[in-house]
This record gives C-alpha cells, sequence and structure tokens, in this order.
C-alpha cells in the first residue's frame, strides 16, 4: 500500500511538472503581454517593467527562475495586481469559491435528488416528464441568462437581496441558487438512472411482497444502492466547485478565484495563470489520488497499478 | 405594419414603478423558472422582509457614498496606476499641486495655494500652503514633492506617465535614464514652501498636466521607505493601513474584488469643508452587474450599460448623468496597405458613414457622433474644419482612385477588440457595402491580442481611441507626428510636422491656435484616421446625492458631494 | 468519469449475430419513450428549418435596417429586429446552422480521437494502457480555459475550426468510456470464444467489440453535442463568439440577455430556441441510453 501511494505521489508529481512546463511556454506563445494596453507603452517603460520583472531575461532562464521559487512555494508576484502575489490571491480566493461551491453543491444535491427519485418511481408519467424537465433547466439554460433573471425578479422586483456582492448571507442564496441548479440537472439524472436500475432488483421485489410501503422501499432500500452513481460523480466535481464558476462570480461580483481563471489569461497575468493552473492540477491529482486510494483499500481485488 | 420601438419606460411614472415597467418587460420569460424559485426560496427558509434598508439608505444616515467602480484598481500608487478604476479612487486619497474646475477644468489651488509664471514662460514657481498635511500629521512640504517627482521618473519604476514632466528640463533624459543626477533636472525647492519648475520649453497647457494626473501627485517619503526602496514596484506600501496620502480621504480597508472604503482624514487641510463621512468603491467588473445593483438599492452612483441608458436617455430620466468626454474614437488607417495609401480612398471611406445615424442606433447615449478628430470643450480649442457625411463624393473619390461601385477593391479587414463596439463595427461594415460596394471583413479578437496586432502595425484598419492625457489640442494631434510612438496609422506628412512644430514653439495664443487649426485640418484632409464619435461618460446617480462636479476628465473631486433625502 | 467497466453482463444482452433485431428492440423501446420521440421529432424539424429557412426569408441575416431599429415580432419581422434592423428569424437560423454545425464538428473530432485511443489502450492493454491512461489524466489536470483561449489565437477567425480544436481537447472522457468498455468486452465469453476459433485481432475488433460499444458512444454523443454548444454560449459571453456580422446562438442570447427589459424578444426566441434544442438532445440522449440499456454512462 505504501509503495503505491509513494509511486502514485511521484507519477503526480511528474504529471503536474509537465503541467506547468506547458503552461508557461503556452501564456508566453499568446499574443499580447502583461503591459499591453490600448494605450500602447512606450519602448522605454517597457524595457524598464520588463527588467523589472525579468522578462528581459531568455525564456529558459526564467523558466528555471520560476520553477526556483516555486520549490520554495513562491508563486511570484502578480502583474496585474503589483502589490499583491500570487499565494495571498490564491489563499484569498479559494475559500470564497469552497463556500459558495459547498452551498450550491448542498441545493444541487437536495434538489436532484428529489427530482431524480421523483422521476424514477413515476417513470414515464407526467410527474416523470416535468421532473426531469426541470432537473434539465440547469443544463439547457445558460446560467448568464437563469442568474440575470433570478435578481430581476428576487433582487430588483422583491428586494429580497441584494443584486451583487458577497457580505451578509443572504449573499449566498442567489448565487448558491443559481449554481445549484446548474448541478442539479447531472445529479438527477444520475439518481433517475441508478434508481430505475436498483428498483428493477429481486431485493426491492422482496420488500415490496413484504408489505413494505412505497415510500420506505425507496428511502431504506433502493436510495443506497441507486445513489452510487451520484457519489462517483461527486469526485470529480468537488474540483471543480472548489473552483468557482467565472460567469456565477462574474454576475453575482464574488470574490472567488474561479474569475481569475479567465481574467489573468485576459490580462497575460502570466505567474497568476500559471498560479491557477497549479492549483487546478494539484487538485484534479489529489481528489484523483484519493480516490485511487479510497478505491484500493475498498476493494484488495483491484489490481495496484505500480 | 410595423410597430415602432417600444417605449421602455414612460417618463410619467415615479422612479418605482419605472423600475417595475422595465421589470414587467421580461416577465414572460421567467415563467416556467418561477414556480420552482418560490418553492425553492420557501424551502431554504428566507426571511422575506419586504422593505430592508438599503445601503443606499444607511448611506443617508452616515455620509457613506457607495461608488460602483467598474472593476478592481490594479494599484493605489499615484505613479503606478493606469486602468480607469484606479483613476477613481487615488483623487480621493492624494492632492496634487494643482486641482481644477469641474466645468471649465481650468487650474484652481491644491496643496500649492498660488503660483506665478515668468514672462518667458518658462519658470514656474508654486507656493505651497502651510497647513497641507499627510493623513498621518506630517506637514506635506516641497521636499515631498521633489522626491515624488524623482520616484515617478525613476526607469526601475516603470511609470507609464513620465511623458507628462518631459516638458521639464531634463526630466526626458532622468526617465530614460540618459541622465542620473536628479539635481540636473529643472525642479528645485528652495524652502519648503516653494517648488520651482524650469522648463525646457514654453508649455502653455503645463498646468493642465499638472491639475489632472497623479502622476504629479506627492507621495509620503517615509512610507515607502518602510517598505521598500524609491524605485520599487508593488511593495504593499498602498495597502489598507501602511497607505499615508494627503488627499480628503484616507484608505481603511481594501478588500480585493470587493470594496475599498476611505474614511474623512481629520489632517486634510480643507477638512471643514469635506462633507462625506465615508466613500465605499464598490470593484463591479460587470457593467450589468453594476447597473443591478444600483437598482437594488446597493450602490449611489454606478455605471450601466448601453441598453440601459439609451432607454433612459430616451424617457428622459432624471438618474441618467451624461457627461462630455476628452476623448475621441476613431478607426486607424494602416495607410502602408494596398489602397489605403490613396488618402482618396481614406477620405471615401470616412464620407461614406453617417455617423449621427450610426450613433443614434448604435449607441445614443454614449456616442457624440464626431465631425473631427478633437473633441469639443478642449480649453482654448475651437474647430476650423468639420468633417460631414457625403456618400456621393466618397463614391467619386473611390471611383477616381480606381475602384468605380467597389468594383476589385482589396479584401480588408476591420478589426475590434473584443467588448461593446460590435454593433459599431456591424453598422460601419455594412455603410461600406451599401455606400461604397467594398466588403470588408471585421475581426474581432479579444482586447490584448488586438491591441498587440495594432501596435505591431499588423492590421488593416483597427477601431482605437484615444483620451486625453491634458486638456489641450496637443494631446491629440502629437499622435500623428511622423514617426510618433502612437502613429499607428504609419503616415508621415511633413506638412503636418511642419504645423505642429509651429504650434509648440508659439507664444501668441491667437498664433498657437491657428496652428493647431490647420493642423487638424490637415489631418481630415488626408485622414490617416477616420473620426468617429466623442464618447461620453453614463452615470446612474441616485436622487440623494447632491454637487457631484461631473467633468470631462472624469476624475471625479469628493470633497464637495454631500447626500440628503430626495 | 466512470472508468470502471459494467457490471452485468445484461449490458451486452446478446451476441452480435442477432445485432439487427437488438437494434430493432432498442428502437421499439426508443419509440415508446415519449420525451425521446419528442426529442427526435423537434431536433428533426429545427435541423430542417436551419438549413432550409436562411434559403427562404426574403431578408439576409447581415441586411440592416438603421431606421427601423429594433421590433417587435411583427408581419414583416415575424420574430422582430434586433438594434440594427436586422430580421431576427433569419439571423437565428442562420445562427443555428453555425450552433449545430459547431456542436457537430466538435463532437465527431472527439468521437474520432476518444474511440480510437480508448480501443486502442483497452485492447492492447498492460504498459502501453497505463502509459496512455496516465496521460490522459495528466490532460485530465489541465484547466480548459486556457486551453481555449490559445486556441482562439489560434483559430479565432474560423469558429467551425476552433471547435475542431476544441473537440481535439475534449475526446479525453469518451477515451475512459470507451476504455472501460473494451476491458469489459474483452472478458466475455464471445470473444473468448471467437479467439479459440482462431479469428484474426482485426475482425475480433470491428465485427465483435466495435458493434458492441456502439450504444455507449451514441449515448455520449448526443450528450457531449449540448455541452459544446453551451461552451460555444460561454464563449459568446466571454465576448469570444463567431466573427460578426454572422450569428450563433450563443452571440444571439448573449445580446438578448444584455437587452432583456428593453427588447425580450431578443433574449425569448433564441433562447426558447436554444434551450429547446438542447433539452431534446439531451432526452434524446436519456431515451437511447434506457433504449440501448446502457449502465455505465456518463454525466
Amino acid at each position: 500500500m505504501f509503495r503505491f501511494i509513494t509511486s502514485r505521489f511521484l507519477q503526480s508529481l511528474l504529471a503536474l511538472f509537465l503541467v506547468i512546463t506547458a503552461t508557461f511556454f503556452m501564456v508566453r506563445f499568446v499574443p499580447g503581454g502583461p503591459f499591453t494596453a490600448e494605450k500602447a507603452v512606450t519602448p522605454e517603460i517597457l524595457r524598464n517593467l520588463e527588467a523589472h520583472y525579468g522578462l528581459d531575461q531568455p525564456l529558459w532562464r526564467q523558466y528555471l527562475d520560476y520553477l526556483g521559487s516555486l520549490a520554495r512555494g513562491d508563486l511570484g508576484p502578480s502583474f496585474k495586481y503589483p502589490n499583491r502575489t500570487v499565494n495571498e490571491i490564491i489563499f484569498d480566493k479559494v475559500p470564497v469559491s469552497a463556500e459558495l461551491g459547498a452551498i450550491s453543491l448542498a441545493v444541487a444535491l437536495v434538489l436532484g435528488i428529489a427530482l431524480g427519485t421523483l422521476a424514477a418511481i413515476r417513470r414515464n408519467t407526467w410527474v416523470d416528464y416535468v421532473a426531469s424537465s426541470f432537473g434539465m433547466i440547469g443544463i439547457s439554460i445558460p446560467t448568464f441568462v437563469v442568474g440575470p433573471l433570478l435578481v430581476l425578479a428576487l433582487a430588483i422586483h422583491l428586494g429580497w437581496f441584494n443584486a451583487s456582492g458577497w457580505y451578509g448571507p443572504a449573499d449566498r442564496v442567489l448565487p448558491a441558487l443559481v449554481l445549484g441548479i446548474a448541478y442539479a440537472a447531472p445529479i438527477s439524472r444520475l439518481t433517475r438512472g441508478g434508481l430505475l436500475e436498483v428498483l428493477n432488483q429481486d431485493f426491492i421485489r422482496t420488500a415490496r411482497a413484504k408489505g413494505a410501503s412505497e415510500f420506505r422501499v425507496v428511502t431504506r432500500h433502493a436510495l443506497r444502492g441507486g445513489l452510487l452513481p451520484v457519489v462517483s460523480f461527486l469526485g470529480p466535481a468537488v474540483a471543480g466547485i472548489l473552483t468557482g464558476s467565472f460567469v456565477i462570480e462574474t454576475i453575482f461580483q464574488i470574490p472567488g478565484i474561479g474569475r481569475e481563471f479567465v481574467n489573468s489569461a485576459f490580462n497575460r497575468d502570466y505567474t497568476l495563470v500559471l498560479g491557477t493552473v497549479i492549483l487546478y492540477a494539484v487538485l484534479i491529482m489529489a481528489l484523483n489520488l484519493a480516490v485511487d486510494i479510497a478505491q484500493a483499500w475498498m476493494n484488495p481485488k483491484v489490481r495496484l497499478e505500480s | 405594419m410595423l410597430p415602432t420601438r417600444p417605449p421602455a419606460v414612460r417618463p410619467s411614472d415615479r422612479p418605482g414603478s419605472r423600475l417595475r415597467g422595465l421589470l414587467r418587460l421580461s416577465t414572460r420569460r421567467k415563467t416556467a423558472a418561477l414556480p420552482l424559485l418560490a418553492a425553492l426560496s420557501g424551502f431554504l427558509a428566507l426571511p422575506s422582509c419586504a422593505k430592508r434598508e438599503t445601503a443606499v439608505d444607511v448611506g443617508l444616515r452616515t455620509a457613506t457614498l457607495e461608488i460602483g467602480n467598474t472593476g478592481e484598481p490594479g494599484e493605489l500608487d499615484p505613479h503606478i496606476i493606469n486602468s480607469a478604476p484606479d483613476y477613481q479612487v487615488v483623487p480621493a486619497l492624494f492632492e496634487g499641486l494643482l486641482n481644477f474646475e469641474p466645468a471649465t477644468l481650468a487650474p484652481t489651488p491644491g496643496v500649492a495655494e498660488r503660483w506665478t509664471i515668468s514672462p518667458d514662460g518658462l519658470t514656474y514657481t508654486f507656493h505651497l500652503r502651510p497647513n497641507a498635511k499627510w493623513s498621518n500629521g506630517d506637514a506635506c512640504t516641497a521636499a515631498d514633492f521633489l522626491y515624488s517627482f524623482r520616484r515617478a521618473l525613476s526607469p526601475a519604476l516603470g511609470s507609464q506617465y513620465t511623458l507628462l514632466f518631459h516638458p521639464v528640463r531634463g526630466a526626458a533624459d532622468y526617465a530614460s535614464g540618459k541622465l542620473t543626477d536628479f539635481t540636473a533636472v529643472g525642479f528645485a525647492a528652495p524652502d519648503p514652501l516653494t517648488l520651482v519648475l524650469t522648463l525646457a520649453h514654453p508649455t502653455p497647457y503645463l498646468l493642465g498636466m499638472i491639475a489632472g494626473n497623479p502622476v504629479w501627485f506627492p507621495v509620503h517619503r517615509a512610507t515607502i521607505e518602510r517598505h521598500g526602496t524609491i524605485d520599487q514596484r508593488g511593495t504593499g506600501w498602498t495597502r489598507a493601513g501602511h497607505l499615508v496620502g494627503n488627499g480628503a480621504f484616507l484608505l481603511t480597508d481594501w478588500r480585493p474584488n470587493q470594496v475599498i472604503v476611505a474614511e474623512k482624514s481629520p489632517h486634510y487641510w480643507d477638512a471643514a469643508r469635506v462633507r462625506l463621512q465615508t466613500l465605499r468603491f464598490h470593484a463591479i467588473d460587470s457593467l450589468d452587474a453594476e447597473e443591478r445593483s444600483f437598482r437594488a438599492g446597493q450602490l449611489h452612483v454606478a455605471h450601466l450599460p448601453p441598453a440601459k441608458a439609451t432607454a433612459l436617455l430616451a424617457a428622459k430620466s432624471p438618474l441618467l448623468q451624461i457627461t462630455p468626454g476628452l476623448n475621441s474614437a476613431f478607426i486607424n488607417v494602416n495607410t502602408t496597405r494596398p489602397a489605403l495609401h490613396d488618402a482618396r480612398i481614406r477620405r471615401a471611406l470616412a464620407l461614406a458613414l453617417d455617423l449621427p445615424r450610426i450613433a443614434a442606433s448604435v449607441n445614443s447615449a454614449r456616442m457624440l457622433p464626431a465631425d473631427g478628430i478633437i473633441p469639443p470643450g478642449m480649453a482654448g480649442y475651437t474647430r476650423a474644419a468639420r468633417l460631414a457625411s457625403d456618400p456621393a463624393t466618397a463614391r467619386t473619390l473611390l471611383a477616381a482612385a480606381g475602384f468605380p461601385g467597389g468594383a476589385g477593391f482589396p479584401k480588408l479587414e476591420l478589426s475590434t477588440a473584443t467588448g461593446g463596439a460590435h454593433e459599431l463595427a456591424q453598422a460601419i461594415q455594412h455603410s461600406w457595402r451599401t455606400e461604397l460596394g467594398v466588403q470588408i471583413a471585421i475581426v474581432n479578437r479579444e482586447s490584448r491580442t488586438h491591441w498587440d496586432q495594432m501596435h505591431a502595425k499588423n492590421y488593416d484598419l483597427a477601431l482605437a481611441g484615444w483620451n486625453a492625457d491634458y486638456p489641450d489640442a496637443s494631446t491629440f494631434l502629437d499622435l500623428w507626428k511622423s514617426g510618433g510612438g502612437w502613429n499607428f496609422s504609419q503616415w508621415n506628412d511633413a506638412r503636418y510636422d511642419a504645423l505642429l512644430a509651429l504650434a509648440a514653439t508659439a507664444l501668441d495664443p491667437a498664433a498657437r491656435l491657428a496652428h493647431l487649426q490647420a493642423g487638424e485640418a490637415r489631418l481630415l484632409e488626408e485622414m490617416p484616421v477616420i473620426p468617429l464619435s466623442f464618447d461620453r461618460f453614463l452615470r446612474l446617480v441616485h436622487p440623494s446625492v447632491r454637487g457631484w462636479p461631473a467633468n470631462s476628465t472624469d476624475r471625479p473631486d469628493y470633497r464637495p458631494i454631500w447626500l440628503a433625502a430626495p | 468519469m466512470t472508468s470502471a467497466p459494467p457490471t452485468s453482463p445484461a449490458a451486452v444482452p446478446e451476441p452480435v449475430e442477432q445485432g439487427n433485431s437488438l437494434w430493432h428492440d432498442a428502437w421499439l423501446r426508443l419509440r415508446k419513450n415519449k420525451l425521446a420521440t419528442f426529442g427526435l421529432v423537434s431536433l428533426s424539424v429545427i435541423a430542417v428549418a436551419c438549413l432550409l429557412g436562411p434559403l427562404l426569408s426574403p431578408y439576409g441575416y447581415e441586411e440592416q435596417n438603421l431606421d427601423l431599429g429594433a421590433s417587435a415580432p411583427s408581419a414583416a419581422h415575424w420574430l422582430g429586429t434586433d438594434t440594427l434592423g436586422r430580421d431576427l428569424l433569419v439571423r437565428l437560423l442562420a445562427g443555428g446552422r453555425i450552433s449545430l454545425a459547431v456542436g457537430l464538428a466538435a463532437t465527431f473530432v472527439a468521437l474520432t480521437i476518444g474511440v480510437v485511443y480508448g480501443a486502442v489502450a483497452g485492447f492492447f492493454g498492460g504498459k502501453l494502457d497505463a502509459v496512455m491512461m496516465r496521460s490522459v489524466d495528466i490532460m485530465y489536470s489541465m484547466p480548459f480555459p486556457i486551453f481555449v483561449i490559445l486556441l482562439m489565437v489560434l483559430f479565432g477567425r474560423n469558429i467551425i475550426l476552433l471547435f475542431v480544436a476544441i473537440g481535439a481537447v475534449e475526446w479525453l472522457t469518451m477515451a475512459r468510456i470507451v476504455r472501460g468498455q473494451v476491458l469489459s468486452i474483452k472478458k466475455m465469453e464471445f470473444i473468448e470464444a471467437a479467439r479459440s476459433l482462431g479469428l484474426g485481432r482485426r475482425r475480433i475488433i470491428f465485427r465483435h467489440i466495435l458493434p458492441n460499444m456502439l450504444g455507449p458512444i451514441i449515448v455520449y454523443t448526443t450528450l457531449t453535442i449540448p455541452g459544446v454548444m453551451l461552451l460555444e454560449a460561454f464563449l459568446s459571453f466571454l465576448g469570444l463568439g463567431v466573427q460578426p456580422p454572422m450569428s450563433s446562438w450563443g452571440v444571439l442570447i448573449k445580446d438578448g440577455a444584455e437587452k432583456m427589459e428593453e427588447f425580450p424578444w431578443l433574449l425569448i426566441f433564441p433562447g426558447t430556441m436554444f434551450s429547446l434544442t438542447l433539452f431534446s438532445l439531451n432526452f434524446l440522449g436519456d431515451g437511447l441510453r434506457d433504449a440501448l440499456d446502457v449502465r455505465s454512462s456518463k454525466d
């Protein structure tokens, strides 16, 4: 077991190195730079700025320097926000995205499982159709349409919420709802599929034959097995949830990391691009490793690839 | 039967019902989602108090102004800032030698209470007020200004606006590193309250340069040096708790991508005149979100997207504040490209555009259709030559240049950056096709890619613009000097250069004006750029905000503002 | 993300020799599913309308009428006009061509690469499989936006090409699914039987393994197209959509969302069309999954 974990860890490290290297050279390949602006910076000033950030060095030298500081855990200064480091930006913003993600996930689970269960036990009736349709709102209407509509209705028209911001608990409701609806869609479909499969199995028929109520059959017997696909979906989904959503964070002006994934690339904030890439890659790899370990632990028959 | 554009808002309504009227238009789309939403909100057991006290209401009580600020400031260091949100905050925290009159942009006393100019226009003497203080109580002296100018000009700092010091003797050389002895630069402080500037050549607009631009603002030496060296970027001295300024407000909190809070500074020399207690700048980087936050009662002042502005303008809404801006939007024409090297063709492309009609359809609130390259409201400048749409002449010119009816015209591209201007580009493209028979493809690129291509002169036609660095016509005309760094048209014209040289050395204002006018006329004749519009600044301003000193540089002065129940 | 093989042998109910009846049964099951039938019908109608509509319309998708401006639906313009006075119906149909083409192109590329890659990894197994799937893992951990922006720079001027490139990045999940299928089918008795009969590798792959994987592949395909179309809408939200004056559903929805209060028809019609298409594709996908009895489907 120990050997398995060590070897997977080393593999992940190698993968991380490849990801960093590819990204480092990719962002430099994109036209424009951190100091490209509508108002062009004069060549003298550009030279000064590039010298300040070491961008005047040969690329391989910059790459080695970056790896050097990375080894010390330093992701470097941000270009767009000169008085903040990438470390600070990431540590500031990840908790916000994670909080939003956690609440959204809760909304998605409640909504998705409820709709999926309804659809499964009333398969091919109008209940199924209505529940399935609701379940699909999240993947059929872009969030940048749902979000503003909710804001107009609940924040502006009814005045229940703020239209943007991330201050009080009430500010969590609308973004978590929109993001939750988006995540509810796959969950409700997986629940429906999983339940349908379980409901056909013998032990359910046995339970029914014993005279258990339909409610009891579903909640006590079927859901446990029927939710297995949902559980395996949650593994990789968590990485996406922790790293935030660009659209939601923009519509509701949430100071999370999701916006930085896109904005840092638009700003050519090289260090912040790399910082977010590393964050994402590490999360994915850690979760994959966790899943592998869990599987190996639960099922000794799985051959450990090492 | 074509129904005309429906009135989106009814002017007679009170603001509340108008907003509801705006809303009603969009309710049809919501019907599918609403029952679900209602169920969900019930499920989440939300407190559904109908009348909450909004931030705008609280502000009225606590003299707090909630300001929508188009995005997150990159920096608050006056010598480094370069993006629009920065310029909304920094003037609250720092004060330069001069301020300006909002209506005319004429210089008014700042830290300098009076100043004199020598008859030859080469020596400026500023007398600082003795009660000017930093926010920690230190006196703000001429030595602080000397230190600050040295810092701003230090090559390693990489300030992007050193150009604004260039009239001062030796400043350009110091900024480029050719001169390393700062005492040789034309700044001197004979005593703590006197600052003397010696210029290389007379510069009639120098006071305008000083008044409007944070690069001329002072910084607090002890604070800079506590966090780093004089020419070090990003030392963190601008963070809340560190920053020491000399402005009317004092930075107390900076929550990235959320809010910047500034409180009234007790040490400010004119604190008695400052009526607001707190400024809160919200870093909202989406115009739509900013406008919605305003309507939800979170902001006193907000920016808004074009569609909303157009509707409010049509309804003559009192909430919409429109301020002419000192800027010019135009199409850069790469004069080295086929066909475009011919001035007749450039003129034809310009004359084919019916700018008033295009502006009215695309963005009537923001776009003031251009009739020249220099915006109105430029101190001491009036336009002599005017550009007016004339498709018939355009067709004649195009035919004379060898492309009658657009036949055989080379395949050219109109480059644009992602963002608001895509409708404008399409209207222009359509005009060229229908008026001249010229097919031009739109190439819409991600912003920095677009700028990069334009700066590399790798384009045919490109949507571009320029904001005045100081209120004088030369800030625009200098762009197209032969070989100039911003001359992306690559247009070289000896006559134009000669006119600008004459204007630069003319001491008599009338003679100078005549040369500048001739320069603009030459530009409109040769058309290395096609004028499009002078863009106005649009804001939503809550009725409780009083005394907002709107001005054409969009650098707000928060001192005279107060809040009172509407 | 399920790389686990289907556990139940029912996943492949009948050996291939009775393939015709398998597909026939699936078709009957699909027909019984009302939502899936609805999806199939509405998709066909939308596709035909988008293909033929722009040819029949009296207006061009780029034809402006600045004097008219934005007008509500009327007899002359059934769905109204946009702020430049362009007919929304023809822009919607022309935009549909782009959106559907984008969805199909990216999915086709993802499908091709994913199937080949996954099949090779699964069939040959061993070291090769390990290396190939580790590479997939690495690629999974690359954040997508960076890729997309880079691709925008390279192919931004041709949206179809852009999505071909996106498809070339989107094949990872397909590869995992296919590999899982191959692994499980490989172990089944009829393959063993075929092998013991001395059939060649090529024959085993193409005659026996591939047909048994078609179910999951078809299902995943119908579920990938909506994902790609949403991505197109997201890129439009970022302002990186198709080059104007061409339209796409993403661009129309983005523009409509900005003007939803002033000119609601600019959002309602494109939004409805887009959602209807995505609903239909998803329902069809679900229906196919039920009909083909695919257990280890991916969401």
